[in-house]
């Protein structure tokens, strides 16, 4: 993809690529129609491959964004540039469990090589289609060149860099700083995370804590040195911990001193920091407001595979 | 002993210029020393002698190799020869080192560094000022029982777990416990390697320790605590706060837990009885002077390393701070080439010149010249070098209580700088490492210095008034 900041989603999008009513009654249907027609029109990949490679990505993670918006991907070896179908279903097209069908499909298929075009392409789309009446005016559109038309008027350009904001998880975990050990043990487990941001009660982080730091709660690096554990056999110190679950709180045990990155960073620096400094999470924040994390298996999962 | 090292981000432009001025100025020393009336081996041994206090100085990490390539240029240079170098490398107090190492190893597997810190926060109505107090007293007296490094190794550990629960920052407290480690590794002939140093060359056995250093470093150990305490008692004020805060909160600083010791106990006290017993032992069985107190260490590290057969290999390999030992060995074969080639008969001698042959002013001489020496250079490095020239005065004057000033001024002046001793270095890496927290050499400077000064102030009067009941 060009790295110029000009660049905008809309130009990518081709009124011969574009299906406004979708004959499919299923995801994966759909999923083919418009792969179909993207090879129908642009040469230089493999169908099946890609077919499959769209289905598979959609079972591992459904690219559900927005309500009724869908944004089914994979990357394909021998692409020169990113190329996007845009379907549409009225009656909506079942995409995950629990959520409501989607509507609006924008099938994108990008070069193997290139970590950032989905991503870059994906934050121009959620900017513009993020709004409501924006994928309203969109889903009144009756034929391809309105599509076209109306993504051109209200499409962002891409980013010209991604940025943290662009990889970050808004909705986090979080634990605020007079929680019970208790409460953060069992969020540990239920939410399967392990690292937490710790907020006050005005919303301003205060610290992070890990499974490691409730680990170190029970078994400080004092009994560590010694190489007979038998007197610690059944777990005791781990016992008085768990007998005062109730009266330590979160704010005992966080530590204060986290990663942390600017939102509008590039996101280059994130994997910086990951590299570097041997983090699993980074906090993405504005002054002490915390706008949302990133974590390790996430940066890379979106960077190497998205 | 676990060398913290600090000059790892070292670039390769500022390796080249400290490497060019450590030559420039060793050389220049040399060149000087030329002038001044030396011979040739003389400046040759002065110059590499300064080049490894630089070397020190300006590439901690890489002391060792300076001190290599020192042995080189004085073998070269006809400064120093193979059975001298071999005498002069103190192979004894290197296997006594190595001994105490693989005995810490087996204290801290078996419990025993687990059970003083478990200890210590077990305190019944524990307060902070309790607590700091007991943790600097307790370092001081690890100290003599292990060794210094050892001993500021286990104690930072616990001062930064306590502070961590307690979101304290450590510094103030780190630095109480590390002085009152300097000041009680004098206590003992094992509490510093400079101790078993000076009592080997010395001829004091571990009884002489017993009876004339460590009344004294208990008094100036207190007055240490004391002032530093006083020093700090803001943040005290502080630790007593946040503790009472969470004791009211029933919450305890750890685990409380009971740590099986007595295993560990007994080795510790079988070994210390065996070296305090070595002067008897040697006259018992007619053996050389401090044969017995030397062996003792490894004899016990033996007997430890056959009941603990699995563990032994780990012992030597990973307990034993080779590094560390072999730059012992090649830097008191350095120091030994100013002895060997008469510099430091020739320092004696201005010694002598400038304050005399008498007790009375060569205690506090040597006392104030070492602590200062030891404040800008590893005490190692100095006390090495200084030896034969406390040698040659005690050979005029009454010579007991002249190494005690030295011992004194070598471990107090640890204190005054933060790079004045091994156990400052070490722990000051722990605290950056962990807390990135770094420490300004004017804000140690004010309170070190001061606590030396007193120190050493303390340890001279006491000096004067036991020093005619000295055996001579």
């Amino acid at each position: 993809m060009t790295d110029s900041p000009a660049v905008r989603f809309s130009d990518f999008v081709h009124p011969e690529n574009v299906l406004c009513a979708l004959k499919a009654r299923n995801r994966d249907e759909a999923l083919t129609e418009m792969t179909q027609l993207l090879h129908r029109n642009v040469s230089g990949f493999d169908l099946n491959e890609a077919v499959a490679g769209v289905i598979e990505r959609e079972n591992v993670e459904p690219t559900l964004i927005e309500t009724g918006l869908a944004l089914p991907h994979t990357r394909m070896r021998g692409l020169a540039k990113p190329l996007v179908a845009v379907g549409l279903s009225a009656e909506g097209i079942p995409f995950a469990v629990d959520e409501a069908p989607a509507r609006i499909m924008i099938l994108v298929l990008t070069p193997q090589e290139d970590p950032s075009a989905y991503l870059r392409l994906v934050a121009a789309i959620s900017r513009s289609l993020g709004e409501e009446r924006n994928r309203r005016r969109l889903m009144a559109c009756s034929t391809p060149d309105e599509v076209a038309s109306a993504l051109e008027h209200g499409t962002d350009e891409l980013p010209a860099y991604l940025s943290a904001r662009d990889l970050m998880n808004p909705k986090p975990t979080v634990l605020k700083e007079n929680d019970t050990l208790a409460h953060a043990i069992h969020t540990f487990v239920a939410r399967q995370v392990s690292d937490i941001p710790v907020l006050d009660d005005e919303g301003d982080v205060k610290g992070v804590i890990s499974e490691e730091d409730v680990l170190r709660l029970s078994l400080p690096e004092h009994l560590l040195w010694m190489e007979d554990l038998s007197s610690i056999i059944h777990f005791e110190p781990f016992a008085e911990v768990l007998r005062k679950d109730e009266e330590t709180q979160v704010a005992d045990i966080m530590r204060e001193e986290y990663p942390s990155i600017h939102p509008d960073a590039p996101a280059i620096e994130l994997a910086r920091i990951i590299a570097r400094d041997d983090v699993r999470q980074v906090l993405v924040m504005e002054g002490r407001r915390l706008l949302g994390t990133v974590g390790q298996r996430s940066f890379i999962a979106q960077i190497f595979w998205a | 002993m676990h060398g913290a090292e600090s000059t790892s981000g070292l670039t390769t432009s500022m390796f080249l210029k400290r490497m060019a001025l450590l030559l420039a100025i060793s050389s220049g020393v040399g060149l000087l020393g030329r002038q001044a009336g030396l011979d040739t081996q003389q400046c040759v041994a002065t110059s590499v002698f300064l080049a490894i206090i630089l070397g020190t100085l300006f590439f901690w990490t890489f002391r060792l190799a300076i001190a290599f390539l020192g042995i080189g240029v004085l073998i070269l240079t006809r400064s120093l020869n193979i059975p001298h170098f071999v005498e002069a490398a103190a192979l004894p107090v290197i296997l006594f080192l190595v001994g105490m190492m693989i005995v810490v190893g087996a204290l801290r597997d078996l419990g025993f560094f687990t059970w003083v810190v478990q200890s210590i926060i077990s305190i019944p109505r524990l307060t902070g000022r309790k607590f700091m107090g007991v943790t600097a007293v307790t370092a001081a007296l690890l100290a003599c029982a292990v060794d210094e490094v050892t001993s500021i190794i286990f104690i930072t550990t616990l001062v930064f777990q306590v502070c961590s629960r307690l979101k304290l920052n450590p510094t103030p407290f780190l630095i109480i416990c590390i002085m009152s480690t300097n000041v009680g590794s004098s206590g003992t002939m094992i509490g510093n390697p400079v101790g078993i140093y000076i009592g080997t060359h010395a001829g004091l056995t571990f009884q002489d320790f017993i009876q004339w250093a460590f009344p004294i470093m208990v008094v100036a150990l207190s007055a240490t605590v004391v002032l530093l305490m006083w020093w700090y008692r803001r943040d005290l004020d502080r630790f007593d706060e946040a503790l009472a805060e969470r004791l009211k909160r029933n919450l305890s600083l750890a685990p409380k837990i009971k740590v099986p010791y007595r295993q560990a106990l007994a080795i510790l006290t079988v070994t210390l009885v065996v070296i305090a017993s070595h002067h008897h032992v040697e006259e018992l069985l007619n053996l050389d002077k401090n044969s017995m107190l030397l062996v003792a260490p490894l004899a016990c590290a033996g007997m430890i390393m056959l009941l603990r057969r699995d563990r032994a290999r780990h012992y030597v390999e990973h307990d034993v701070d080779w590094w560390t030992l072999l730059f012992f060995m090649l830097l008191f074969a350095i120091a030994g080439t100013l002895e060997y080639t008469g510099v430091t008969a020739l320092t004696a001698e201005w010694f002598v010149e400038a304050f005399g042959a008498r007790p009375t002013t060569l205690i506090p001489a040597i006392m104030a010249t070492t602590a200062l020496g030891s404040a800008f250079v590893d005490n190692v490095i100095f006390v090495a070098a200084f030896t034969p020239v406390v040698q040659e005065l005690g050979a005029q004057t009454h010579a007991m209580p002249l190494w005690w000033a030295f011992l004194f001024g070598a471990c107090f002046g640890g204190n005054i700088t933060l790079i004045g001793s091994t156990a400052n270095i070490v722990a000051l890496g722990m605290l950056e490492k962990h807390f990135r927290v770094r420490i300004v050499f004017l804000a140690w400077l004010k309170i070190g210095a001061l606590t030396a000064l007193v120190a050493c102030l303390i340890a001279w009067g006491l000096l004067l008034v036991t020093s005619p009941y000295m055996p001579h």
